[in-house]
């Protein structure tokens, strides 16, 4: 780590590439996504953790704080899934895909460090294609001190048409 | 599975090395039917800074069937 870091390319980019993927790969199944997050806001995205346990980036603790990741989904059901940390100053998760809530919110808020895996199922993706998923701290628990989301991966499996 | 700082086996989400930050996107391509690994692109920006498909020997490591 420590590279200097690079923008994200564009949506328009991303779709470019898919579509070259597609036809070099017609029979086959593709997945895109954006490694560093396509855009946020009001963060200082860091490094939390000893590389490769517990090792993920977290958000700013100020309210609304955001982050977005582009990535090619299928259409159908999903399983979501989400990998952490809770802590005493962290947020409660809004998921959200191309800017429709899950409905489900994920609580990372623990009075002492503590690693999260959270499920969301019965995720319904319309269209295949790019999505942008967005995790937002907007609310908190109670007890919390802060809006901070301590991610260490995500995902999404088809569970079915 | 997107992880923020590794990459990870596509199939059984072991980690594999750690992602540097100049990598921006990552585009993996699978067969269909078995879900083998058959091409992987790691991009920083529009440059690809390191592509792996299943006829190379040097990296087999990154695909574990």
């Amino acid at each position: 780590m420590g590279s200097q870091v690079k923008n994200p390319p564009s949506l328009v980019y991303l779709q470019s590439l898919l579509d070259t993927v597609y036809q070099a790969f017609p029979t086959h199944q593709v997945q895109l996504s954006t490694a560093l997050p396509n855009a946020s806001s009001g963060t200082t995205w860091e490094l939390f953790g000893t590389w490769p346990f517990n090792n993920g980036r977290y958000t700013a603790a100020t309210q609304d704080v955001y982050i977005e990741y582009a990535m090619l989904l299928r259409a159908g059901t999903h399983t979501f899934t989400f990998d952490g940390l809770k802590a005493s100053d962290a947020g409660i998760a809004t998921v959200s895909i191309d800017g429709s809530n899950l409905g489900t919110t994920i609580d990372l808020y623990n009075g002492s460090t503590a690693v999260i895996h959270s499920e969301i199922t019965g995720v319904t993706v319309a269209t295949s294609g790019l999505h942008l998923v967005r995790f937002t701290g907007a609310t908190k628990n109670v007890s919390s001190s802060g809006y901070k989301m301590k991610m260490s991966a995500f995902g999404f499996t088809r569970t079915g048409a | 599975m997107i992880s923020m700082t590794n990459l990870l086996n596509p199939k059984t989400g072991a980690i594999l090395g750690e992602l540097p930050d100049t990598i921006t996107t990552i585009v993996e391509v699978h067969d269909e039917a078995s879900g083998v690994l058959v091409s992987r692109k790691l991009m920083a920006g529009e440059e690809i800074v390191e592509e792996w498909n299943s006829k190379t020997k040097d990296e087999e490591s990154t695909n574990e069937n």
